[in-house]
Protein backbone atom coordinates (compact mmCIF):
# COMPACT_ATOMS: atom_id res chain seq x y z
CA UNK A 1 0.00 0.00 0.00
CA UNK A 2 2.84 2.12 0.59
CA UNK A 3 3.66 4.17 -2.35
CA UNK A 4 0.97 3.66 -5.02
CA UNK A 5 -0.41 7.26 -6.23
CA UNK A 6 -4.07 7.88 -6.23
CA UNK A 7 -5.32 10.47 -8.21
CA UNK A 8 -8.52 11.43 -7.28
CA UNK A 9 -10.03 12.76 -10.22
CA UNK A 10 -13.53 15.26 -10.80
CA UNK A 11 -14.77 16.27 -14.61
CA UNK A 12 -16.19 19.50 -14.85
CA UNK A 13 -19.77 20.04 -15.24
CA UNK A 14 -20.98 21.04 -19.25
CA UNK A 15 -21.66 24.81 -17.33
CA UNK A 16 -18.09 25.15 -15.98
CA UNK A 17 -16.61 24.08 -19.16
CA UNK A 18 -18.61 26.54 -21.59
CA UNK A 19 -17.01 29.47 -19.44
CA UNK A 20 -13.45 28.28 -18.80
CA UNK A 21 -12.33 28.93 -22.85
CA UNK A 22 -9.88 31.58 -21.68
CA UNK A 23 -8.23 28.25 -19.50
CA UNK A 24 -5.94 25.94 -21.45
CA UNK A 25 -6.37 23.23 -18.52
CA UNK A 26 -7.73 20.04 -19.03
CA UNK A 27 -11.06 19.34 -18.69
CA UNK A 28 -10.09 17.41 -15.11
CA UNK A 29 -9.02 18.81 -12.33
CA UNK A 30 -6.41 16.49 -10.60
CA UNK A 31 -6.45 16.29 -6.88
CA UNK A 32 -3.08 15.37 -4.47
CA UNK A 33 -2.90 12.32 -3.07
CA UNK A 34 -4.37 13.71 0.18
CA UNK A 35 -7.93 14.27 -1.66
CA UNK A 36 -7.54 17.90 -2.16
CA UNK A 37 -7.51 19.99 -4.86
CA UNK A 38 -4.85 22.30 -5.48
CA UNK A 39 -5.15 25.93 -3.83
CA UNK A 40 -4.48 27.32 -7.44
CA UNK A 41 -6.64 24.77 -9.00
CA UNK A 42 -9.39 25.96 -6.29
CA UNK A 43 -8.77 29.42 -6.68
CA UNK A 44 -9.50 28.72 -10.27
CA UNK A 45 -12.75 26.43 -9.69
CA UNK A 46 -13.94 28.86 -7.32
CA UNK A 47 -13.28 31.66 -10.82
CA UNK A 48 -15.51 29.40 -12.91
CA UNK A 49 -18.33 29.01 -10.39
CA UNK A 50 -21.49 31.55 -10.94
CA UNK A 51 -22.22 33.72 -8.07
CA UNK A 52 -25.38 32.05 -7.51
CA UNK A 53 -23.69 29.05 -6.11
CA UNK A 54 -21.26 30.29 -3.84
CA UNK A 55 -23.89 32.75 -2.33
CA UNK A 56 -27.46 31.29 -2.21
CA UNK A 57 -29.86 33.23 -3.21
CA UNK A 58 -31.97 33.11 0.02
CA UNK A 59 -34.99 35.35 1.02
CA UNK A 60 -33.88 38.66 2.63
CA UNK A 61 -33.50 38.39 5.97
CA UNK A 62 -31.44 42.09 7.50
CA UNK A 63 -33.48 44.59 8.25
CA UNK A 64 -32.35 48.59 8.36
CA UNK A 65 -34.51 49.11 11.78
CA UNK A 66 -34.01 47.39 15.32
CA UNK A 67 -36.86 44.92 16.44
CA UNK A 68 -37.71 47.10 19.34
CA UNK A 69 -38.81 49.42 16.42
CA UNK A 70 -41.19 46.80 15.11
CA UNK A 71 -39.29 45.02 12.34
CA UNK A 72 -40.73 41.81 11.78
CA UNK A 73 -38.66 39.66 9.43
CA UNK A 74 -41.06 36.60 10.36
CA UNK A 75 -43.17 37.75 6.97
CA UNK A 76 -40.28 38.83 4.38
CA UNK A 77 -41.55 37.68 0.88
CA UNK A 78 -45.06 37.31 1.82
CA UNK A 79 -48.41 39.39 0.47
CA UNK A 80 -49.16 41.28 3.28
CA UNK A 81 -46.19 42.57 3.55
CA UNK A 82 -46.90 44.71 0.23
CA UNK A 83 -50.00 45.61 1.69
CA UNK A 84 -49.26 48.69 2.96
CA UNK A 85 -46.99 49.53 0.09
CA UNK A 86 -49.60 49.38 -2.56
CA UNK A 87 -51.98 51.27 -0.27
CA UNK A 88 -49.55 53.73 0.60
CA UNK A 89 -48.80 54.76 -3.34
CA UNK A 90 -52.32 54.88 -4.06
CA UNK A 91 -53.44 57.44 -1.34
CA UNK A 92 -50.08 59.61 -2.68
CA UNK A 93 -51.33 59.43 -5.63
CA UNK A 94 -54.50 60.78 -5.02
CA UNK A 95 -53.05 63.23 -2.82
CA UNK A 96 -50.99 64.27 -6.01
CA UNK A 97 -53.93 64.24 -8.37
CA UNK A 98 -56.21 66.21 -6.03
CA UNK A 99 -52.91 68.69 -5.98
CA UNK A 100 -52.88 68.73 -9.92
CA UNK A 101 -56.96 69.42 -10.22
CA UNK A 102 -57.57 72.14 -7.33
CA UNK A 103 -53.90 73.76 -7.54
CA UNK A 104 -54.97 75.62 -10.23
CA UNK A 105 -57.35 77.58 -7.98
CA UNK A 106 -54.91 80.26 -6.36
CA UNK A 107 -55.65 78.52 -2.62
CA UNK A 108 -56.17 75.28 -2.59
CA UNK A 109 -58.69 73.53 -0.06
CA UNK A 110 -56.47 72.40 2.33
CA UNK A 111 -58.30 70.60 4.44
CA UNK A 112 -58.96 68.35 1.83
CA UNK A 113 -55.22 67.93 1.02
CA UNK A 114 -54.21 67.29 5.02
CA UNK A 115 -57.20 64.72 4.88
CA UNK A 116 -56.34 62.65 2.50
CA UNK A 117 -52.20 63.20 3.87
CA UNK A 118 -53.43 61.62 7.20
CA UNK A 119 -55.09 58.54 5.06
CA UNK A 120 -51.89 57.95 3.28
CA UNK A 121 -49.68 57.97 6.65
CA UNK A 122 -52.36 55.71 8.64
CA UNK A 123 -52.49 53.52 5.50
CA UNK A 124 -55.94 53.07 5.41
CA UNK A 125 -57.95 52.95 1.90
CA UNK A 126 -58.64 56.31 0.94
CA UNK A 127 -61.65 56.80 -1.96
CA UNK A 128 -61.02 60.10 -4.62
CA UNK A 129 -64.11 61.69 -4.33
CA UNK A 130 -63.43 63.61 -7.48
CA UNK A 131 -62.36 61.25 -9.89
CA UNK A 132 -61.22 57.60 -9.66
CA UNK A 133 -59.27 57.50 -12.92
CA UNK A 134 -55.81 57.55 -11.43
CA UNK A 135 -53.66 57.04 -14.76
CA UNK A 136 -50.60 57.08 -12.66
CA UNK A 137 -51.85 54.26 -10.65
CA UNK A 138 -49.89 50.69 -10.61
CA UNK A 139 -50.29 48.83 -13.53
CA UNK B 1 -27.60 41.18 2.36
CA UNK B 2 -28.36 40.34 -1.29
CA UNK B 3 -28.47 43.20 -3.74
CA UNK B 4 -32.48 43.21 -4.31
CA UNK B 5 -32.66 43.93 -0.55
CA UNK B 6 -30.08 46.97 -0.54
CA UNK B 7 -32.18 47.86 -3.79
CA UNK B 8 -35.27 47.79 -1.98
CA UNK B 9 -34.38 49.40 1.04
CA UNK B 10 -33.04 52.20 -1.18
CA UNK B 11 -36.00 52.87 -2.32
CA UNK B 12 -37.53 52.84 0.28
CA UNK B 13 -35.33 55.53 1.58
CA UNK B 14 -36.02 57.54 -1.48
CA UNK B 15 -39.41 57.27 -1.04
CA UNK B 16 -39.47 58.33 2.72
CA UNK B 17 -37.22 61.73 2.01
CA UNK B 18 -39.75 62.64 -1.04
CA UNK B 19 -42.26 62.14 1.25
CA UNK B 20 -40.69 64.07 3.85
CA UNK B 21 -40.31 67.08 1.93
CA UNK B 22 -43.80 66.89 0.64
CA UNK B 23 -44.95 67.00 4.20
CA UNK B 24 -42.13 70.25 5.42
CA UNK B 25 -43.70 71.94 2.36
CA UNK B 26 -47.63 71.24 2.54
CA UNK B 27 -46.63 72.37 6.49
CA UNK B 28 -45.21 75.70 4.90
CA UNK B 29 -48.06 76.29 2.44
CA UNK B 30 -50.68 75.70 4.99
CA UNK B 31 -48.55 78.18 7.69
CA UNK B 32 -48.22 81.39 5.12
CA UNK B 33 -51.52 80.61 3.62
CA UNK B 34 -53.01 81.11 6.98
CA UNK B 35 -51.27 83.82 7.90
CA UNK B 36 -51.70 85.51 4.04
CA UNK B 37 -48.02 86.14 3.94
CA UNK B 38 -47.75 84.65 0.67
CA UNK B 39 -48.72 85.83 -3.07
CA UNK B 40 -49.66 83.90 -6.01
CA UNK B 41 -46.74 83.28 -7.23
CA UNK B 42 -45.52 81.67 -3.94
CA UNK B 43 -48.87 79.53 -3.85
CA UNK B 44 -48.04 78.20 -6.82
CA UNK B 45 -44.25 78.17 -6.52
CA UNK B 46 -45.37 75.68 -3.33
CA UNK B 47 -47.92 73.68 -5.00
CA UNK B 48 -45.57 73.06 -7.74
CA UNK B 49 -43.19 71.47 -5.54
CA UNK B 50 -45.27 69.41 -3.60
CA UNK B 51 -46.35 67.81 -7.15
CA UNK B 52 -42.69 67.17 -7.97
CA UNK B 53 -41.97 65.93 -4.09
CA UNK B 54 -45.07 63.34 -4.05
CA UNK B 55 -44.07 62.32 -7.99
CA UNK B 56 -40.63 61.50 -6.76
CA UNK B 57 -42.11 59.55 -3.40
CA UNK B 58 -44.11 57.79 -6.20
CA UNK B 59 -41.44 56.88 -8.44
CA UNK B 60 -39.62 55.60 -5.41
CA UNK B 61 -42.31 53.45 -4.48
CA UNK B 62 -42.35 51.77 -7.51
CA UNK B 63 -38.85 51.31 -7.68
CA UNK B 64 -39.61 49.48 -4.93
CA UNK B 65 -43.09 47.59 -6.05
CA UNK B 66 -40.92 46.80 -9.22
CA UNK B 67 -38.75 44.47 -7.57
CA UNK B 68 -41.02 42.27 -5.84
CA UNK B 69 -42.95 39.20 -8.15
CA UNK B 70 -45.03 40.94 -10.34
CA UNK B 71 -47.93 38.29 -9.40
CA UNK B 72 -47.74 39.10 -5.65
CA UNK B 73 -47.94 43.20 -6.79
CA UNK B 74 -50.95 42.15 -8.65
CA UNK B 75 -52.42 40.08 -6.10
CA UNK B 76 -52.41 42.75 -3.29
CA UNK B 77 -53.64 44.90 -6.05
Amino acid sequence: MGNRSTNYVITRTTTIKATSSTSNQSDEVRFRQDGKVDSSLRRQLLLLLPFSLILPSSPAVARNIPVSTGADTSRVGTRPTLLPLVTMRKNIALIRQTLQKQGRNEVIPLDDVMIKTKTALMLKSSKNTDNNNDDSAIM
Amino acid sequence: MNERQTLQFGARNEAWISLDNFLSELDFYSSTTRNSRSTSNDSQESIDDMIKYLTDTIQAMDRDLDLAPVEDVEAVQ
